[in-house]
Order: structure tokens, then C-alpha cells, then sequence
């Protein structure tokens, strides 16, 4: 057969990610990535970019996904030659935490806890862990992802897809990365928005990251802005700041960190994680008529999407090395 | 009672922020004044990328552990504080690296957090196959400097832009103390041939991805002789230079060649990194610090000045101890007068 025509669908981390690994594993298809928002206007502009493994919810099915961030850690240096740093520092609890030592404490470096001289800057809080763990500053990360993918041949288009199906006559296979976009694409009731707001702040003498262990405030040093969040509001569906949520964010912020009072040029930034149980990753063959388009779903990372996207890339490109497998296959068979 | 304090780099203010903030209110006739022919910008201080960290030894020096702990626990105190960042004082944590394993250093308890690396993170930098990591404060002479100023100006204490020739010039006009904070060239009011100049050389970059304090010892190079790397509120620091004595002030081509190729190996990202700066200095370097009281005879008459210089490279990370150590001093002048 021809060259298989391969599109993905969004353009945020997952996206972008997973068609770099597609260019890898299948170099023989033609690759196009459909999406109606490219950098800087997609959900992963606005994260953090952390990586910390436990933001996932750890259920029985999940833990099969357990080990997808490790790519990332491999991936590490090429990340921050490009766009990112490692940073440390800490993560405090006003609750001592049931777990001493977390699952993902070997995964990040220098995990200990915090001693009693550092606990002594949070008076509110009883106990902390230290670490040292990868951020990433989206925006020129996923402008690096999209100059090596246009260096490979892979075509961009800026496209609304309203549904996969309408993309059966011109592609074999559809690799679905469209984050909270699946919810209008797919109907999929188990998707929804959590709602986060944050602000990106100039403070460059902050250079340790601070993060309360209830995952609500936090303080994020990266490459020319600081990240303070949060909130994580369920279902909630709206892009626009909240300037009360804004002043609370920064009050939070600020008690953790005093000197952030001197902060500057204040932007504040609203996205959607596309929370799910899990993360759908798997095939799916939608047809009609007896016409057939294969699909391999990458999405509903929540708000882990930076911690896992490398994993998860690695292995959708390995689903769609199946499906045209699957392909060429069928087609051999119907030349007999 | 006039008390001239001669010198305005970290010591020298500092010093003189100490005792005005003790002596003032019991002592209504002081009057301070600062000499000095440099002031910030253009001291030591303002060169140095104000990392505190003492050497990795105080030989003995228990004193000196003593000084940096009161001076590390006196701006940790402040981290909290709305004037942290108008003294040019943040947190910062980082690594020192070896290539073989060395003994506990005696400020391991004074810092945060202070560990062993992993050997996952001596993966981070091939060579080295020992280290520590902790968290410790930079402070800003640049900052620190015109905050200090300031303060000393709000008070009253008067500055003067003036080489001093002698003790006994001062002492002439009608001064009754003089607290010699001179550093590198106090050995033109006094020969002191303990102290020799280490000088220093460092580049200032664009890095803004750099979070981490780095710091390589080489044993056989001696310390600062090996490239280190110090993020900075707006630029990182590149450094691995210690020449003793050396007077040349001047930026050596040579050794911006050395300093920019060992700070690429250890984190290759810096090749991108725009130089901003570049800055050569004397670290005023001395087997222990010079902090005592000297009588000296003046017309018929005698006259005091208390020492407070020879801090080599850890000036930052020792000055307010010595503050507080030359201001007892200045305590005990007062109470036998």
C-alpha cells in the first residue's frame, strides 16, 4: 500500500509528542497534525510544566500506567537543553501525609524529608518532603517540538475537526491527542474539565519551587516567569480569569513565599485539565458502510499531562505501528 | 565620640550599621563617619556573586564558624521580611562536587537540608563521584551595599569620599576610634604580610534557566580554583579563579578562556548563554581574619583602632558576625572611657 496517511488531532504536549514518536516508529507514513489551536493558545501553554509523578490518581487500572513518566526522566536532558531546569526544593503539608515515603520518591532526585529548620519558614504546615524534579517552560518547548517535527516533513494544518469520522477519506489512521477537545469530539461522559488559574509572575529571585501537599498553591520558578497557582475547579468550563480568584491565588502564594510581594507584571492564565480516571490509551476501528478508520486514542490526562506525556507518546506511536500493521495486513490479504 | 570606620564594602558598612544600631541609644554623642576612596559599585563586595559559603575548612578557626553561623541564622531571619529583597537576599539551593569523597564540612549543620548526593545525581555531572547538596542564601553586594547606605544614611552617619593615608591622619582631625575595615589594601595603613591578594575573575551570563548553586573542589588546585557556577537575581555567575598573589585587577583573557570552557563541560546549555560582564577582583585572603583591638599612641595620648579585615572569599558569608564581634569590641572601648 501507499504511504500510510497518519493525522493527529491537537497540538498541546500530547499532540505534538506523540507524532514526534510516530515519526519514529513508523518513518514510512505521512504525518499531518490537525488542530484549531497551536502554542501559545492550548491548555499546555498555561501549565507548570512539573514533573511529579503522584498528581495522578492511583487506581488499580492506573498503576498499569505507573511507569510512564520514567521516559521523561531518560528524556530529562534533552528537556532542558531546550526549554526547562531542574529545581528543588519543597513540598510541605499543613496534615502529616498517611505515606512516609511516596511511590514516586525514587523517581524524582534527593527525595528526603524536610528537616526541622526548614519547617520552621511554614509555620502552618507539620511536615515536608524535599526533592529536586525537571520543570518545563511550555511555550518554547512546544515550539521546539513543532520546528523538529517541521524538520521531518510533518505537515501542520489549523483545522476544527468536529468529528473523526470526517476524516476517514483522507487518512488511514487518527491519532485522537485533543485533550478537553474530546469531550465535544467524542461525547466521552467521563471526561471533564478541572479548572485551573494561575498567574505568571517576573520575580527571578525565586529559585525553588514551593508546592502545599493539598496541591492547591504552589510556586512554580521557571525559565523567565514564575508560576503561582491554583485551583482546581471541577466542571467548571470557563477561560476567563477570575480577578477575586486571582488576589486569593497570590495571597496563598505570598504566604508561603513573602517576597513574592515584590512581584511584577502579573499575567494571569486560565486552562482546562482534561481530567479522566485514567488516561485513555488504546485502539479503537470506527466504520461505517463497511469503510473503516483506525483510531488510537491518547487522552484525558487531567492535570499529570507534562508528568506523562513522553510515556504516553512512546506508547500511542506503538499503537499506531499496530494499527498499520493491521493495515498492510488487510491489504495483503485483499491482493490474494 | 567620633568613630571614623575606614572602607565601605560589606565590612566596612556593615560594621558600622552594627555598632550605630547598639551604641546610638547609649552613647548619644556618637557620630559616625565612613571613609573610603571605592564605594559600591565599585568594591570588592559588588564583585563577588554573594554566595554564603564558607571554605570547606576553618582550620581551626572556630571563631569564624561562629561568625558565619551568627551571619547565616541573621539573614535567614530576614528571608521572611518585606526588606529581604531590597538587601538582594533569596534562597537558593545547589551542589558541590568532588572526585572523592571528603569529610563533613564545619558549616554542614548551619545550612538547610544538608545531604549527600544520590548517584543518580552525580549523574547529572560526569567527573565527580562525591558531593553535597544543601540550601543557602545569596546575597547581593550590589543590592546589599546601597541597602546598607541607605539605612546608615537614615541614621545620620556621614560618608566621605577620601583615600586615607594613615591612622594617625584621622586620628588628627579629632577621631577618637577608627574601625579598619580597608580589606584587600589594608596593608598600605599597616604592613600585614599574612595578607596577600587571591585574585578572582568572573563572567556574568544570561542563564535565567540556571536554579542551582554549582560548586567543583579540586584538591590539588586549591579552593575557587575550579569552576563554580552561582545563579544571581538577574544574571549566573561563572567563576573558578583564585591566583595568589596576584594584584592585577584586570580582566585576563586567559582566564575568561579558562573559566567559560570548565563552566561549559559542567553544564553544556551555557554555550547559549549571553556574557553580560565580566569582572575581575582581590579577595582580601588571610590565614584567619584580623578582628582585634589596637592601641596606638597619638600625640600624648593614645588611640584605638579595632581590625576587621582578611575575610578572603567568604567576606558575604562572615560579615555579620564580624559586625557583631567588632562592636563588642567597640563596647569594651566605650565602657573603660
Amino acid at each position: 500500500m501507499a504511504a500510510p496517511k497518519v493525522a493527529v488531532v491537537g497540538a498541546g504536549v500530547i499532540g505534538l509528542s506523540t507524532a514526534l514518536c510516530i515519526t519514529e516508529t513508523c518513518p514510512s507514513c505521512s504525518l499531518t497534525i490537525l488542530s484549531d489551536q497551536f502554542s501559545p493558545n492550548t491548555t499546555s501553554d498555561v501549565a507548570a510544566g512539573m514533573l511529579i509523578p503522584h498528581i495522578y490518581p492511583v487506581t488499580p487500572v492506573c498503576h498499569q500506567q505507573a511507569g510512564l513518566w520514567q521516559p521523561l526522566c531518560l528524556f530529562a536532558k534533552v528537556v532542558i537543553a531546550v526549554a526547562g531546569s531542574n529545581i528543588s526544593l519543597w513540598q510541605v503539608f499543613k496534615n502529616t501525609p498517611k505515606e512516609e515515603l511516596p511511590f514516586w520518591s525514587d523517581v524524582v532526585l534527593g527525595f528526603r524529608p524536610m528537616t526541622k529548620a526548614e519547617l520552621q519558614k511554614f509555620p502552618q504546615h507539620q511536615f515536608g518532603q524535599a526533592f529536586t524534579t525537571l520543570k518545563c517552560d511550555c511555550p518554547p518547548y512546544l515550539l521546539w517540538l513543532e520546528k523538529r517535527l517541521k524538520a521531518t516533513g510533518v505537515q501542520m494544518h489549523t483545522r476544527k475537526v468536529a468529528d473523526l469520522w470526517e476524516l476517514h477519506s483522507e487518512y488511514n489512521v487518527v491519532v485522537n491527542c485533543a485533550g478537553i477537545g474530546a469531550h465535544q469530539l467524542l461525547g466521552d461522559k467521563e471526561l471533564f474539565p478541572v479548572r485551573g488559574q494561575v498567574l505568571k509572575v517576573h520575580a527571578p529571585w525565586v529559585k525553588n519551587f514551593i508546592r502545599d501537599g493539598d496541591g492547591l498553591t504552589y510556586i512554580y520558578p521557571g525559565i523567565h516567569s514564575v508560576t503561582l497557582g491554583g485551583t482546581r475547579e471541577k466542571e467548571s468550563w470557563s477561560l476567563s480569569p477570575d480577578a477575586g480568584t486571582t488576589k486569593d491565588i497570590f495571597d496563598r502564594c505570598c504566604s508561603l513565599e513573602p517576597s513574592l510581594q515584590g512581584a511584577k507584571e502579573i499575567k494571569v492564565k486560565v486552562g482546562l485539565r482534561p481530567s479522566r480516571q485514567c488516561v485513555r490509551l488504546q485502539r479503537e476501528v470506527l466504520s461505517q458502510g463497511g469503510v473503516k478508520l483506525l483510531v488510537v486514542h491518547n487522552y484525558g490526562h487531567g492535570a499529570g499531562g507534562f508528568s506523562v506525556h513522553w510515556g504516553t507518546a512512546k506508547e500511542a506511536a506503538h499503537l499506531v505501528r499496530e494499527c498499520i500493521a493491521a493495515l498492510q495486513d488487510s491489504s495483503a490479504r485483499a491482493k490474494l | 565620640m567620633r568613630v571614623a570606620i575606614i572602607g565601605a564594602g560589606v565590612i566596612g558598612l556593615s560594621t558600622a550599621l552594627c555598632i550605630h544600631q547598639q551604641y546610638q541609644g547609649l552613647t548619644p554623642s556618637l557620630e559616625l563617619e565612613v571613609y573610603a576612596d571605592r564605594y559600591t559599585p565599585q568594591t570588592t563586595s559588588d564583585g563577588a556573586a554573594g554566595l554564603w559559603q564558607p571554605y570547606l575548612s576553618d582550620h581551626g578557626n572556630l571563631e569564624e564558624t561562629i561568625w558565619n553561623k551568627e551571619t547565616f541564622d541573621y539573614l535567614l531571619r530576614h528571608l521572611g521580611s518585606a526588606a529581604a529583597r531590597e538587601m538582594g537576599l533569596f534562597l537558593v539551593s545547589g551542589y558541590n562536587l568532588f572526585t572523592q569523597p571528603v569529610p563533613d564540612p564545619s558549616w554542614k549543620n548551619i545550612v538547610l537540608g544538608f545531604r549527600n548526593l544520590t548517584s543518580k545525581e552525580l549523574e547529572l555531572f560526569p567527573g565527580y563521584s562525591y558531593g553535597w547538596f544543601n540550601t543557602a542564601l545569596v546575597l547581593e553586594g550590589r543590592t546589599y551595599l546601597p541597602w546598607l547606605t541607605k539605612r546608615l544614611t537614615q541614621r545620620g552617619v556621614k560618608f566621605f569620599h577620601k583615600k586615607v593615608g594613615s591612622f594617625q591622619e584621622v586620628f588628627a582631625q579629632g577621631v577618637d576610634v577608627v574601625i579598619n575595615c580597608t580589606g584587600m589594601r589594608a596593608g598600605e595603613l599597616q604592613p600585614d604580610p599574612q595578607l596577600q591578594p587571591g585574585r578572582g575573575q568572573v563572567i556574568k551570563v544570561l542563564a535565567p534557566w540556571v536554579k542551582h548553586f554549582i560548586i567543583t573542589h579540586d584538591t590539588k588546585s586549591g579552593i575557587y580554583n575550579s569552576p563554580y557556577i552561582i545563579p544571581g537575581s538577574e544574571f549566573t555567575v561563572l567563576g573558578g579563579i583564585n591566583q595568589l598573589g596576584n594584584w592585577n585587577e584586570e580582566n585576563s583573557t586567559q582566564d575568561h578562556k579558562t573559566i567559560w570552557e570548565s563552566c561549559c563541560r559542567l553544564l553544556p546549555e551555557l554555550q547559549t548563554a549571553k556574557v553580560a560582564e565580566e569582572w575581575s577582583g582581590l579577595r582580601p585572603t588571610r590565614p584567619r581574619v584580623r578582628l582585634e583591638r589596637e592601641t596606638l599612641s597619638h600625640g600624648h595620648g593614645q588611640a584605638e583602632v579595632i581590625h576587621n579585615y582578611g575575610h578572603g572569599g567568604f567576606g558575604i558569608t562572615i560579615h555579620w558576625g564580624c559586625a557583631l564581634a567588632a562592636a563588642r569590641l567597640f563596647g569594651s572601648i566605650l565602657r573603660e572611657q
